[in-house]
């Protein structure tokens, strides 16, 4: 950047305030998009599992569709959690646990579980003493953290954090409790499905998530946020693989989405085109090679 | 109140250690199971499935030792 574009970017034009009223007009709308995601990948999760054990598909081809299809199950509750699926309407915020949790069967989990720990990580971004997803993101290697996120429910140090929250705060201890009810359930249904169908549920259920999650620890975490530093404009970076955006779930602009939580993620690309002159002024990382136009091509 | 609450506590952790074991015997038992009719065809069934769920709950007793709650 030159010193001519740092002192506009520096300029009062760029006001904290004035960036507040750009991001909210990108702010309150319904997802609908999250919404049909969810149960179209749902409905073809299900569909493969009706085909395999019909004998019209083979186990195989069955396990690369449940594959793709598991990898869209995470956004649709992620959205849930920051009530995107109800946007401005408190009449519909129920719509954003229902449809979080349905979107989150194939990967075997609890939306109210994913949704306290989640929040937590937005407030503490990269502290290791706060951070739910310090330990899978803040390692070396890729292969460490597709490891490493399959071990937040026995890693000693996360259940610490999450018993010190639990200590400070009863509604945190009772999202856990509850959320943890519908995880238990989840996993005995799993059990039971294996016992009468194991080939299936191994390919079909257990696999493709176990792939997935570690896929999600890798793109959603790692990525954007290792050897980043606490802090609201330096905590996630924009980065770049040379892959379509849309095979990342567009997590090269995660830093959108931790800069203005409230931003529906099919928003983001805009919202990143409008607030990039701000980006670059509070020297966000990366911010620097953020395209002026995001389409679907591979940020290159 | 409270000593009888963290009783609770305790008798709930000690499910939760062991729920680890109970998931490999049922899941991985049956996985295993599945898996060596299908590649073995035994003749005796009944060995390979005892057999099988062995397997599973010496998975799952590794699994609690070693802590490895991505089996689940």
């Amino acid at each position: 950047m030159t010193d001519s574009q740092m002192y506009y970017y520096q300029s009062s034009e760029l006001s904290h305030d004035q960036e507040k009223e750009i991001a909210r007009a990108f702010m309150g709308r319904i997802e609908w998009e999250m919404i049909v995601i969810a149960f179209t990948q749902f409905f073809v999760w299900c569909l493969v599992w009706y085909l395999v054990i019909t004998s019209t598909i083979p186990l195989w081809l069955g396990f690369f569709i449940s594959l793709i299809s598991t990898s869209f199950a995470y956004l649709p509750s992620h959205a849930g959690q920051h009530g995107h699926l109800s946007g401005n309407h408190k009449n519909l915020e129920w719509v954003n646990s229902f449809v979080g949790q349905i979107s989150l069967i194939p990967l075997a989990r609890s939306h109210e579980l994913l949704k306290v720990l989640h929040m937590k990580h937005h407030a503490h971004t990269n502290d290791p003493e706060k951070d739910p997803d310090y330990f899978h993101t803040h390692v070396d290697s890729w292969f460490e953290a597709a490891l490493r996120v399959h071990n937040q429910g026995s890693d000693e140090r996360i259940e610490k954090m999450v018993n010190d929250y639990c200590d400070k705060d009863p509604e945190f201890k009772k999202s856990i409790d509850r959320g943890s009810m519908v995880q238990l359930f989840i996993v005995l249904t799993q059990m039971v499905t294996a016992f009468f169908f194991p080939l299936e549920t191994l390919f079909l259920w257990w696999l493709p998530l176990k792939i997935i999650t570690s896929y999600l620890g890798l793109v959603f975490s790692r990525e954007p946020h290792n050897g980043l530093e606490i802090g609201r404009h330096s905590d996630t970076r924009f980065w770049r693989n040379g892959l379509p955006r849309f095979l990342n779930h567009s997590m090269q602009i995660h830093i959108m989405h931790h800069m203005y939580p409230k931003i529906c993620h099919h928003d983001e690309p805009k919202a990143i085109e409008a607030l990039r002159p701000f980006m670059i002024a509070k020297n966000m990382p990366g911010a620097d090679d953020i395209p002026e136009k995001i389409s679907f091509n591979p940020l290159t | 109140m409270n000593e009888k609450s963290s009783k609770t506590e305790d008798k709930i952790s000690i499910i939760e250690q062991w729920f680890i074991v109970l998931f490999a015997f049922v899941f991985f038992g049956s996985v295993f199971n599945a898996a060596t009719i299908y590649f073995f065809e035994p003749k005796n069934e009944l060995f390979f499935t005892v057999a099988s769920y062995l397997a599973g709950f010496l998975f799952g007793l590794l699994a609690k030792y070693k802590k490895w709650g991505w089996i689940v």
